[in-house]
């Protein structure tokens, strides 16, 4: 455990460094841990996974190099544009940038193709074994998926628990690391999609881009909401230093992403095969539910994060190099913030204001990193904030 | 040393130690065979998901044989209930869904698949959308079919004409591995409709036999390979 270096001198300031120890905002991860257990077991997973993903694509690089190449370019860019996304939810205290790829990793190698793979195959098998062929067809993706695919996804929160405890401290915190391993799980999963859709069309290039087609639009909604649920609602179920354990909550988000997910991939069989058009206007619509429900579970784990950033930056009002009303809008919801920007009046004082709140948010993340302490950055970050208003 | 001892000195017994650990630090008291105990947990979790997923349930997958012998009258529908082959009684079905099993989503034209098998033979079935005729179809097949790539020895014969049951034409290109021996047939089935269009669809069937196979199944093989035809409903009701 490390210490504050900067001595409480006062309530707002002993506020601070209780929010940033608390929060562990500013924490720097060390991945490697020879007395970690997690961190042996992780590795383990990992080394598995990277093998069976080379065996997977290994053998079909040059017959299928076409439609591997453009379902890894289609995407990598696809899963960038989301991954801003989730960068833009991380706003308060944000994950470091190392717990983003292990957990991004683990999903993408470690649980596709180390864990869900091993698992999905097997049932497939005993579906057709004990149930028959035409039950296997109808209903293989809903009975495997669910179950193996958000558990698999799910644990990238468990793994880092248990390598950057410090890291784990709020629900958001989960939710995002959650998105991040639901991305990385969702973009691998695509390309064995594209590449499967073509070894069934005998290597033609058409059936992958069909599959990548559907895929992007269907997908939107997809493994990345999904895992944010599970992932937020095991760090209520398990609780936290800064989040008390609201274990109902916690079971309900992790029931909840399992039994969406079978709703999802058993559409098709459960609406009695309905025609495509119907389907997929179905399937769209599930999809903003999907994106409905993702949202406000979101808003609901964030006040945590607020309070923390409230509590970093309130020194800086007592201080007043920002007022009140500035922080109230760091800590506000978008459109709060969005009215508080434009009651600036003119261009030139919203774009001021927009900086101003921006250059906060800088001096906050710069004040975790240095734990409270007053140092040339922070001296920096909060000059900035006065040359922003000038 | 002179420092830290003055420190160690001014500080009463008991008290905390002035100096932060390092992150990584972990005290004797919360080790377990050398580990952090803290990090256990987590660690077990994962360790567990990992033997179910990769060993209990596969385990449970191997310990259940594939039992689906076909009898006389199965059909296996390989598109729309009009593209269909014939297995051979006794065979093993193990892909493939059958006329009259069919499921809540039917299998479409262009989709069906199927896989029967035979003791020491396998007769692997495969269709799509296919725009070109039988040989451009077997060239594509022998170029990207995982299957021969691991029996072929580089020694695939000349493609020979063959007919199916209905006089459609197709081709088949025999190979031989250092064990196995097999071959690629293709049909193409033309105008088929497919959603309303008339699309071309192909088909191809990948035969592998290991050393140990019986002869006997080789008409089994042929039969097998004539009734994969193409029927449309329409023309069956044009007929009536």
């Amino acid at each position: 455990m490390s210490t504050i270096t900067t001595p409480p001198t006062d309530t707002g300031l002993a506020a601070r460094a209780r929010a940033i120890d608390s929060s562990g905002w500013g924490y720097k991860v060390k991945l490697v841990q020879p007395r970690n257990f997690t961190f042996w077991v992780m590795t383990f997973v990992f080394v598995a996974g990277a093998l069976n993903l080379v065996l997977e694509f290994g053998p079909n690089l040059e017959a299928y190099s076409t439609p591997i190449t453009q379902g890894v370019v289609w995407f990598t860019v696809y899963g960038l544009a989301i991954a801003w996304i989730i960068n833009r939810l991380d706003r308060y205290s944000p994950i470091p940038g190392r717990i983003r790829l292990l957990a991004f990793l683990w999903g993408g190698v470690a649980a596709t193709f180390g864990l869900a793979i091993h698992y999905n195959q097997a049932i497939f098998a005993i579906l057709a074994k004990t149930q028959g062929i035409s039950f296997k067809n109808d209903w293989r993706a809903a009975l495997s998926a669910p179950i193996s695919e958000e558990i698999a996804k799910g644990l990238a929160v468990v793994v880092v628990i248990g390598v950057a405890p410090r890291i784990v401290r709020t629900a958001t915190d989960g939710f995002i690391i959650g998105a991040f391993s639901g991305l990385a799980f969702q973009v691998f999963e695509d390309v064995i999609y594209v590449l499967q859709a073509s070894q069934a069309g005998f290597g033609q290039s058409g059936p992958g881009l069909n599959a990548a087609l559907t895929r992007t639009i269907l997908g939107f909604s997809g493994h990345w909401m999904w895992t944010a649920i599970f992932c937020a609602g095991f760090v209520y179920l398990i609780g936290t230093p800064l989040q008390p354990p609201r274990r109902g909550l916690g079971i309900l988000m992790m029931l909840l992403t399992p039994v969406g997910h079978f709703l999802w991939n058993g559409a098709q069989p459960l609406l009695g095969n309905p025609s495509q058009d119907a389907l997929m206007l179905t399937m769209l619509g599930y999809s903003a539910v999907i994106a409905v429900i993702f949202v406000a579970f979101y808003r609901m784990t964030l006040p945590p994060e607020r309070q923390t950033m409230r509590d970093v930056l309130q020194p800086e009002v007592d201080a007043g190099v920002i007022t009140d009303d500035e922080l109230d809008a760091l800590v506000a919801r978008y459109r709060v913030r969005r009215k508080f920007i434009k009651a600036a009046g003119g261009h030139a004082e919203r774009r001021t204001r927009r900086h101003v709140l921006e250059a906060t948010h800088d001096l906050a993340d710069r004040i975790a990193t240095a734990r409270g302490a007053e140092t040339g950055e922070v001296r920096h970050a909060r000059a900035e904030i006065e040359r922003m208003r000038t | 040393m002179t420092t830290t001892e003055s420190t160690t000195t001014a500080e009463p017994p008991g008290e905390a130690s002035p100096w932060p650990p390092p992150d990584d630090w972990v005290p004797v008291d919360e080790r377990v065979l050398g580990f952090d105990k803290r990090t256990l947990w987590p660690g077990l979790v994962v360790l567990a998901v990992w033997a179910i997923f990769v060993h209990v349930v596969p385990a449970i997958n191997d310990a259940i044989e594939f039992d689906n012998p076909i009898e006389s009258g199965d059909v296996v529908d390989l598109g729309n209930e009009e593209l269909t082959f014939v297995p051979s009684v006794d065979w093993n079905l193990e892909d493939g869904v059958l006329l009259d099993e069919e499921g809540i989503v039917p299998v479409t034209l262009g989709n069906g698949t199927a896989l029967v098998t035979e003791e020491a033979i396998s007769f692997d079935v495969l269709t799509s959308l296919w725009d070109g005729d039988a040989e451009a179809l077997l060239d594509q097949v022998l170029d990207i079919d995982d299957a021969i790539e691991t029996v072929i020895a580089a020694d695939v014969q000349d493609s020979i004409d063959i007919v199916n049951a209905d006089g459609v034409p197709g081709k088949l290109a025999p190979f031989r591995g250092t064990e196995e021996v097999g071959f690629v047939a293709t049909y193409v089935f033309e105008d088929v409709n497919v959603n309303g269009a008339e699309l071309d669809v192909g088909v191809s069937a990948t035969v592998i036999a290991e050393p140990t196979a019986d002869e006997e199944f080789a008409d089994d093989v042929v039969a097998m390979l004539q009734s994969i035809t193409y029927h449309p409903t329409a023309a069956e009701e044009d007929r009536g």
